[in-house]
């Protein structure tokens, strides 16, 4: 009976083949145990799979997007659009004459004092840190890394024998990431320092830049 | 190879997360009936599974800037409803006893009024659903109902594979059960 039950239930799942249907269809014949078993199962599954579909309430969308954080905050909202937000700017001529004034005016005063706004130029690479990050798998056809560092977007590591390298130029911060083997496994790397669990069930490995 | 949707979803995920609401409400009227249906399927209770399903939507939003791309957004969603039905099982230890299931349906005989039968038959499956734990619950109702194959669920519920057949396997043993118990017929 218990490879009957085996049978009964890759039927079930669709992973059967010709020998176990065979064997499905003479035991059916042949056995009522089986049949019994195998009608009920097949009757609570097929509940399962035409059961009704419940639909959410119409108001649902409205009432989530009303309990959006951003929703939440009208003043904040009505902070970026004056910041961000487009506008129409009406002029006369008085007025357009005088901005021309002072923008003439500041252009002339900023060429004569220096800059109070510091530049920089070669010390960018300074506020940089290469971080080397190495995994080892020599069975993996790729691997990537996904982080904060690149918006999740996935880059490519270099492999050299069974190692995956890549080098990333990285301001001082703490960053979140993980590989991504055979572009579907997501592996938290396993020589990081400390965890964050994402709070669905996986975990990203942590990483700590200092200058 | 991305399909069309995916490609649109990525692109919508992205307004997202430059904060642009329009984008998301596309996204939450796109899987409400999804979210909605499985939050129903898990707790048996309608105004649980919206609160449930709005709520999943909330931390989604929140939650965005660690979906990875490349992933399905569906998938992502699954597993973030899932975990709030499982907060909200564990809260309340939401079971009921196969006796109680029992006694819905007295008289086992035939029925002669086919429409009143396949009704509450629904209400039958339901409450039979509600009578088995949560993780035997959850790989019936993504299996069987959402049409998902195992795989999928190993992504979504961090379960491998083999464990998750084992588990469909018991939950539908179960189930057959106590639909049984209940008093529906085969066929």
């Amino acid at each position: 009976m218990d490879k009957s039950r085996e049978i009964i239930h890759k039927i079930l799942d669709g992973e059967t083949g010709e020998e176990d249907r065979k064997f499905a269809a003479q035991g059916m014949e042949s056995d009522p145990e089986m049949r019994e078993e195998l009608t009920g199962l097949m009757n609570a599954v097929r509940m399962l799979e035409e059961s009704e579909r419940h639909e959410p309430p119409q108001s649902f969308t409205a009432d989530v997007m009303k309990r959006l954080p951003s929703a939440a905050h009208p003043a904040l909202a009505g902070f970026r659009d004056f910041l961000f937000g487009s506008r129409v700017l009406r002029w006369n001529m008085a007025a357009a004459l005088a901005t021309a004034v002072l923008v003439v005016a500041a252009l002339a005063l900023s060429m004569r004092t220096p800059s109070l706004i510091p530049v920089h130029h070669a010390e960018t690479t300074k506020d940089a840190v290469t971080v080397r990050l190495t995994f080892i798998s020599p069975e993996a056809r790729s691997v990537a890394v996904a982080g904060d560092f690149n918006k999740w977007r996935t880059d490519a590591m270099q492999r050299t024998g069974g190692m995956w390298t890549i080098e990333l130029k990285l301001k001082p911060g703490v960053y979140t990431y993980s590989f991504i083997v055979d572009n579907t496994t997501w592996v938290a790397d396993p020589g990081a320092g400390s965890y964050q669990d994402d709070g669905f069930g996986s975990r990203n490995a942590v990483m700590r830049v200092n200058i | 190879m991305m399909t069309d949707q995916h490609t649109d979803e990525g692109e919508l995920i992205r307004k997202c997360r430059d904060n642009d609401a329009d984008a998301y409400a596309v996204l939450v009227d796109r899987y409400k009936a999804m979210a909605y249906n499985v939050a129903y399927r898990m707790t048996g209770d309608e105004d649980t599974a919206k609160d449930l399903a709005q709520e999943s939507f909330i931390s989604a939003y929140g939650a965005l800037k660690q979906f990875r791309f490349g992933s399905k957004f569906s998938s992502w969603l699954y597993s973030i409803v899932l975990n709030k039905c499982r907060d909200f099982l564990r809260l309340t230890k939401d079971t009921v006893s196969t006796d109680d299931i029992a006694g819905i349906r007295p008289d086992k005989g035939p029925n002669p009024e086919q429409a009143a039968s396949a009704r509450q038959d629904r209400d039958l499956l339901q409450q039979a659903l509600n009578a088995l734990s949560g993780e035997y619950r959850e790989v019936l109702i993504m299996k069987h109902i959402e049409g998902l194959d195992y795989e999928e669920i190993a992504g979504i519920t961090g379960a491998s594979v083999p464990a998750l057949k084992v588990r469909a396997h018991r939950g539908r043993e179960m189930l057959r059960t106590v639909l049984e118990q209940a008093g529906v017929s085969h066929g």
